[in-house]
């Protein structure tokens, strides 16, 4: 028995296939997975409510590049939440949920979906972690729908175990003047196919994706990330930080798609990838389309080996070459970082990048 | 009583290039003592800065460079760094991300080989700020990142009051700086000599304002990568009255 993902996480607009990053496929043995049936740990702040029940969005909601992703998981799910922030709430502390595999529980299929009412203000985070436990598999869906004029920062943050699998897939949908702040952190897995479809309907909406990766060993790592930009005067940014270690190999697919009718709307993506290792693999297929004429799109890319002039400045300071390598790979991290308000999870985050750094 | 800190022995070294740059340089620097190291543009003065640290684009051809006895000529540039030696750079690097105060925690812990208490530390800091007239701010700012040209330098004399170090090696650390910045930093190196009777420095210069109201034990000129004279502080009076000709044509 087996899993399998065929053609997932695909470009919007195809290239020649012997690049081969017009979309991944993934299969995985099922034998010695054990189901994920122990409760998530969750942390809820008053004014929430935490069901746990599947609730189906509209079809026309998720994006088709999404589409197996969402069926997998609609059918084959062992966790399931659906939140609601009532319209006005402003919790004072973040929605955590929390799953931990392990060898008992080593596959995971959760379906968080989130409805985020008009005006409220909130942050969750998701985090995906393994505790002694080689083999895991993971397979994600969450669905995030903010309402009118709402703040909606939600964090993901995978460190899963270096033999694992991980399928993660998240749709966003934007109301008027809302704003979703997306930060995904994709630390752990040996393979990834994680992508990011947000999708800002309402006028005056925003959305603001921030990717941070570490490739290490022989991880591989597929990443497709998008912004539609579907209504007047949106805003919308990706910005990546990336490092590969070792023989990782990265594809990142970023696309700021701007449709018919967004005028006065403005996009930027940036990505910035450090490479330690003359055999680490870095693809990057940043795109803009454009559907509209009066409209802003900028896009940067840059790769390369972490600036010498800096490994010396910070060695003549006692640090050593890996040390120095470590303080430059955090410090490209630190604008994304900085966005999470959470001191612990920001040092958890924080100490596993080192420890991943220093091998 | 003094102990000879740095002696370099015949130096020869060379950009990657196999340019040579360094022909033939000998120095003995003793623990307390300050030398300046003068000389025109292009002569090898921040080589010479850069291969005492091991810069990685620099090759030692022949000859030594001793720190208290061990040769440190394939010693990594860390190591050079933990045993004492600071480089104030001439064009110090920004670190975009790391705060001033996370980099000279983690740089004294590096240096130290374990990390300061944290009370002490944030006191050490605050009262070197306040001495280089610096706002306490900048603890919160990224490693010299959007600072001016004197405050690069300010943030260099900083780190070099902080850190426990044994030699200072000082690269145009004046230049670009206005009056008053010149003045804060002389402060701060005249600071550095009194926090400890066997500080030393090597302060290399082709002005000598920085030098004014130091005391100075040897004045250095070096001229196509050799020292060519070696003199008092008198020297610098010389030199800036009459420049480098004299000793071009030796």
């Amino acid at each position: 028995m087996g899993i399998s993902f065929a053609n997932i996480n695909q470009l919007p607009v195809p290239t020649w296939n012997q690049l081969k990053i017009n979309s991944v496929s993934l299969d995985v043995a099922e034998d010695g997975l054990n189901s994920y049936s122990k409760e998530a740990k969750l942390t809820l702040p008053e004014k929430v409510q935490a069901d746990r029940f599947f609730v189906e969005p509209e079809s026309a909601k998720i994006p088709g590049s999404m589409k197996q992703n969402y069926d997998f998981v609609s059918k084959n799910h062992n966790s399931v939440f659906a939140l609601t922030i009532p319209e006005g709430a402003t919790p004072d502390s973040p929605v955590i949920i929390e799953y931990s595999l392990d060898k008992n529980n080593s596959l995971l299929n959760d379906y968080i979906y989130i409805k985020a009412e008009k005006g409220c203000e909130v942050t969750v985070i998701i985090k995906y972690g393994s505790n002694n436990c080689e083999n895991a598999f993971h397979c994600g869906f969450t669905f995030l729908e903010a309402g009118e004029n709402a703040k909606v920062k939600l964090i993901k943050v995978q460190t899963l175990s270096k033999k694992a699998n991980h399928v993660d897939a998240v749709a966003v949908w934007s109301k008027d003047r809302a704003a979703a702040d997306i930060i995904l952190n994709e630390l752990g897995s040996e393979r990834t196919a994680a992508s990011c479809n947000i999708v800002l309907k309402g006028e005056q909406s925003s959305g603001n994706l921030g990717g941070i990766y570490i490739g290490k060993n022989q991880e591989e790592m597929d990443l497709n990330y998008r912004i539609e930009f579907a209504a007047k005067e949106t805003e919308g940014e990706i910005t990546v930080r990336g490092t590969l270690a070792d023989s990782s190999k990265k594809t990142l697919k970023s696309t700021l798609d701007f449709m018919t009718g967004a005028s006065g709307s403005k996009g930027r993506e940036e990505e910035i990838v450090l490479t330690l290792s003359d055999k680490a693999v870095n693809l990057s297929a940043p795109l803009l389309l454009c559907g509209e004429d009066d409209v802003e799109g900028r896009h940067a890319t840059s790769t390369g080996r972490p600036d010498p002039g800096k490994l010396h400045y910070l060695m003549c300071r006692g640090f050593d070459r890996k040390e120095a390598e470590r303080l430059l790979v955090e410090a490209s991290f630190t604008p994304l970082l900085n966005k999470i308000e959470m001191p612990k999870i920001k040092q958890e985050i924080k100490e596993y990048i080192g420890a991943s750094i220093h091998g | 009583m003094s102990q000879t800190l740095l002696k370099i022995n015949n130096l020869y070294a060379t950009l990657e290039s196999d340019i040579e740059i360094i022909r033939g340089l000998d120095l003995n620097i003793d623990t307390g003592e300050t030398h300046v190291i003068m000389g025109p543009n292009g002569a090898g003065k921040s080589t010479l800065a850069n291969v005492i640290m091991g810069h990685p684009d620099y090759i030692v051809r022949s000859g030594s460079i001793c720190w208290q006895g061990e040769d440190i000529v394939d010693l990594a540039t860390n190591e050079r760094a933990k045993r004492g030696i600071f480089l104030s750079f001439q064009t110090p690097e920004e670190i975009d991300g790391i705060t001033m105060r996370d980099f000279l925690k983690s740089a004294k812990a590096a240096t130290d080989g374990k990390p300061m208490p944290m009370l002490a530390f944030r006191k050490q800091l605050e009262d070197t700020l306040n001495m280089l007239q610096m706002d306490k701010a900048y603890a919160d700012r990224y490693v010299n990142f959007g600072f001016s040209g004197g405050e690069k330098k300010k943030s260099e004399i900083l780190q070099l009051l902080m850190m426990d170090t044994k030699l200072a090696i000082l690269d145009e650390t004046d230049s670009g700086l206005d009056v008053d910045a010149v003045k804060t930093v002389r402060e701060g190196i005249a600071h550095y000599k009194n926090q400890d009777k066997d500080h030393s420095l090597l302060i290399i210069s082709h002005s000598t304002k920085l030098l004014r109201d130091l005391p100075v034990d040897y004045v250095h000129v070096l001229v196509n990568g050799k020292i060519v004279h070696t003199g008092g502080k008198e020297l610098i009076q010389k030199i800036d009255r009459e420049g480098f000709a004299d000793f071009l044509q030796k």
